[in-house]
């Protein structure tokens, strides 16, 4: 059919006629204006930013004119863009977006042979869109309490940014975990730690936001990298013995301390009684520890706190854990038990009880009572015994109770060469032990063979003073034992030092105490001493003052009017006492401490006349510079 | 004449270190006084001289006086109020001076009543003071006051709470007295300038003030206040007078007191007023 068609002579006419249109139309399709597709790029961008549009035109020699045509929507305007950048066959541009708004474009040709159109190339500023001031957080330290951060998200787009967080791996709390933030508005995610972090190792946290920001790569964020460890310090949880006991029972906590690069110098462990607060220092020696406290008296008792001391970078410093663990203590009956003291006559009483016991001593057909003195939950009586052979009996009995507590220790005069038997029948006691004559005394329950003495006196203030006077011969040095009130050094354990006496006059001892929260122990000769605070007054720092009061404020009859100053940084002061003409009466300079009240002067009213009188004090981190002062009126009437 | 000046000058230096129990009040209430470092006690200043020197009050037709001060940052406020009237030669006057704290349960009255004679150049004058107040059941106390003329100087003598005597709400001694207090003042006047000095040799204080007047109606003050307490406390003052403003003068000063100590003066304004009946 088609070779019919061909070689036919109306086909061949038909023939010359297609070769002839061939001819003309394919030199003329050959050089038609080829052009690829317009692109915009980017597609999303943000107003102010600048897109390019582009596109390539072969042959070149054929365009009389480029253009393009620019439509904005929210203008609904269209706007026509000649100057094309043009290198070898591509065409580009580039436009500087001044609007929040959708575009399409599309390109135009003049050629001699007809005008030529691209396709519609589209792009938007109208978008949401993140701007994150990510932070990159290195924290060598590993401890039980890590600092909160937090990073700001904007949205500098058009519409509402959706956005969700996380972390990478697991061990931050980000919050919130998902929101939104309207166009312009910002908002605030806070970054913490809830992971357990050991010591030793290194830990990369990654904090991530995701969006719905439509920008090339820009819908996941790093909100924070957080580069942990390996150095630290890390508390395990508190295990308790038992919840529940009876008045008598140990309670025991154990818990590891796990650190890396880190010296530790103390670990207190503080117990809550129902009355009083117990601090102890636990032993070093490897990571796990225990502490143990005896219940003496019904009620709650709590594992409050742990406190570390460590050196780090030649730091000291400290960490506080709060375990808070409840033990309920239910009673059981008041106990006594004597000790004897070797190479005296004199018996020890030490009385267990929730109520304060009456102490009497029956010897030698005298009944005598004996003073008590508390200490924590426990009272102490001591006891001087006759001289004579025969038994002594200890009788408590306790207040607001009908319980009543005798013990009877036994003394024997050795006259000669015997051997003491004791009824039990479990101890004999060769006379060679003894000189002859002696009098032995002997309490089955507990014999103490400590020959040294260890003074103490409970102190409501730190500044109250112990005076110990040597009874052995010849005089020896003394274990001091002070004990002070918590809530006075409150944070403050480095600052406390030792005072001693000389003349009525108070120096600063070289003796270095062993510091726990409210007792410090120290070695020294029969002496007068007090616990001190020393200040650590830093020059960049501006105290300033919390209160300053006179107790009493009105004083009646003689006495003395106290003052009393609280600041929030350690600091020099200097206080003046002014009568009503402007005289000084009453002055003293000094250092006070970032505690509750500093007694800061005493002033006697035997000196003064009745009336109306002003303390005036100045502060500051200089002995002479002071930055803040307040006054306060105070009333003498004798 | 120069050899009083320096028997004068060398009383008032000449401090007996006597600190002893002396009546506790505020003895410079104006604010004249307190420009002028306290050295009021030579001056014939109107009704304010009934807290200084009843003598003074012997000069013009009377006239009433006020002055509120606030010591110490504000919390001791004193109010003093003033009154004479002259008949002669034979002044009358009273007053009422008031001090409390702020923030405290306390507040005393002196209530004063004055007489002043004037002879030429020689004056003599007597406050009567009662006390009363919170704590106080009741109380007297007297002044005695002279200024005399010695050629360009005028010189004051005060025995200041003579026979003082308070009976405070206490336990201890109910009844307190209280010594006399022997006071020195001295002005030497010239049309340029007006200095003056003064001094409690009871209760060691003293004080030195200059005022310049720059007009007719204004003036310009200085002083300085020293007592010796226990640790010395030191004033400077500065002030103004306006004289005779729609027939009131005006007295206004700044003290700063112990400034270096506190970084701040304890002390800063007081603000006085006097309005004068009119001369003779």
């Amino acid at each position: 059919m088609i070779g019919e068609f061909c070689f036919s002579k109306k086909g061949g006419k038909d023939l010359r006629k297609l070769l002839w249109l061939f001819l003309v139309f394919v030199p003329t399709l050959s050089f038609a204006l080829q052009i690829s597709s317009l692109t915009a790029n980017p597609v999303f961008l943000l107003k102010g930013d600048t897109v390019n549009l582009s596109i390539s035109a072969s042959p070149s020699s054929m365009i009389v004119k480029s253009s393009l045509a620019l439509y904005d929507s929210s203008a609904n305007a269209t706007y026509v863009l000649y100057n094309a950048q043009i290198s070898g066959n591509n065409y580009s541009w580039p436009y500087y977006v001044g609007d929040s708004s959708n575009y399409r474009a599309q390109a135009i040709f003049s050629t001699s042979a007809g005008t030529v159109y691209s396709n519609t190339a589209t792009f938007t500023t109208n978008i949401p869109a993140a701007s994150v001031q990510s932070t990159i957080v290195t924290i060598p330290f590993i401890s039980n309490v890590m600092s909160s951060y937090s990073v700001n998200v904007k949205n500098i787009g058009s519409q509402t940014l959706y956005f969700t967080t996380e972390s990478s791996p697991t061990g931050l709390s980000i919050s919130p975990e998902e929101g939104q933030i309207f166009s312009g508005e910002s908002t605030s995610i806070s970054l913490s730690f809830t992971g357990f972090f050991l010591p030793g190792k290194n830990y990369t946290l990654d904090a991530i936001l995701k969006s719905n920001d439509p920008r090339t790569n820009m819908s996941t964020y790093l909100l924070g990298r957080f580069l942990v460890g390996p150095d630290g310090l890390e508390i395990t949880p508190v295990e308790l013995s038992n919840t529940k006991v009876g008045v008598g029972s140990d309670i025991t906590a154990y818990f590891s301390i796990l650190y890396s690069d880190v010296t530790v110098s103390y670990v207190y462990a503080i117990w809550a009684t129902p009355n009083n607060t117990y601090t102890f220092n636990l032993p070093l020696s490897g990571n796990n520890f225990s502490t143990n406290i005896n219940t003496t008296m019904a009620g709650t008792y709590t594992f409050s706190k742990i406190i570390v001391g460590y050196t780090y970078n030649g730091q000291n410093l400290q960490m506080v854990l709060s375990p808070n663990i409840n033990v309920s203590v239910y009673d059981v009956p008041n106990s006594m038990n004597l000790t004897l003291i070797n190479g005296t006559q004199k018996v020890a009483a030490v009385i267990s009880s929730s109520s304060t016991p009456t102490l009497y001593a029956f010897d030698n057909s005298v009944n005598t009572q004996i003073p008590v003195v508390k200490v924590g939950q426990t009272w102490t009586g001591t006891y001087t015994y006759a001289n004579t052979p025969g038994q002594v009996t200890i009788t408590s009995s306790f207040q607001g109770t009908q319980t009543v507590i005798s013990k009877t220790f036994s003394r024997y005069m050795v006259q000669g060469n015997q051997n003491l038997y004791f009824s039990d029948g479990w101890i004999t006691i060769p006379s060679s032990a003894f000189p002859n004559p002696a009098l032995v005394a002997f309490y089955s329950e507990n014999f103490n063979p400590s020959s040294y003495y260890t003074g103490y006196s409970t102190f409501n203030q730190i500044s109250d003073s112990i005076s110990l006077v040597s009874t052995i011969t010849p005089a020896s040095s003394f274990d001091y034992t002070l004990y002070f009130n918590t809530e006075s050094v409150n944070g403050l354990l480095g600052n406390v030092k030792v005072y001693s006496e000389n003349n009525g006059n108070w120096y600063l001892s070289s003796i270095i105490p062993n510091v726990t929260i409210q007792m410090a122990n120290f070695y020294a000769k029969t002496g007068t001493y007090a616990l001190g605070l020393n200040t650590q007054i830093e020059a960049g720092q501006i105290p300033s003052i919390d209160s300053f009061v006179a107790v009493p404020a009105k004083l009646i009859g003689n006495g003395n009017v106290q003052f009393f100053l609280t600041v929030d940084e350690d600091c020099y002061y200097q206080i003046y006492i002014y009568d009503l003409r402007g005289r000084i009466v009453g002055y003293q300079k000094g250092t006070a401490l970032k505690i509750n009240n500093n007694l800061v002067y005493t002033l006697n009213s035997a000196q003064l006349s009745n009336g109306l009188y002003t303390a005036v004090i100045g502060i500051g981190n200089s002995p002479n510079g002071f930055s803040q002062s307040k006054s306060i009126p105070f009333v003498v009437v004798k | 004449m120069r050899r009083a000046l320096i028997i004068f000058l060398t009383l008032t230096f000449l401090f007996i270190p006597v600190f002893a129990g002396i009546l506790d009040e505020v003895d410079d209430p104006s604010a004249y006084g307190s420009a002028m470092g306290g050295a009021l006690y030579a001056l014939y200043a109107g009704p304010q001289s009934i807290a200084y020197n009843p003598a003074g009050i012997s000069e013009g037709g009377g006239g009433l006086f006020f002055s509120h001060i606030e010591h110490y940052f504000g919390t001791i406020r004193n109010e003093f109020l003033s009154g004479t009237y002259g008949f002669n030669d034979l002044y009358i006057g009273s007053a009422i001076e008031s001090t409390y704290p702020l923030n405290l349960d306390y507040f005393q009255y002196i209530l004063s009543g004055t007489f002043a004679y004037r002879m030429g150049n020689n004056a003599l004058g007597m406050n009567v003071n009662y006390w009363m107040g919170s704590d106080i059941v009741n109380g007297v106390s007297m002044d005695f006051g002279g200024i005399t003329k010695i050629g360009e100087l005028n010189l004051g003598l005060v025995v200041k709470n003579a026979f003082a005597s308070i009976t405070w709400v206490g336990t201890v001694s109910n009844v307190e007295t209280y010594p006399a207090e022997i006071i020195t003042g001295l002005d030497y006047s010239r049309p340029s300038f007006d200095l003056n000095a003064f001094a409690n040799f009871t209760s060691d204080e003293a004080g030195v003030g200059l005022r310049i007047p720059l007009t007719d109606f204004f003036s310009v003050m200085g002083g300085y206040n020293v007592t010796f307490g226990i640790q010395q406390s030191n004033s400077l003052s500065t002030g103004i007078m306006i004289k005779n403003y729609f027939g009131f003068d005006i007295f206004v000063s700044y003290t700063f007191q112990n400034l270096f100590e506190f970084s701040d003066t304890i002390n800063p304004l007081y603000v006085s007023f006097t309005y004068n009946f009119g001369g003779k």
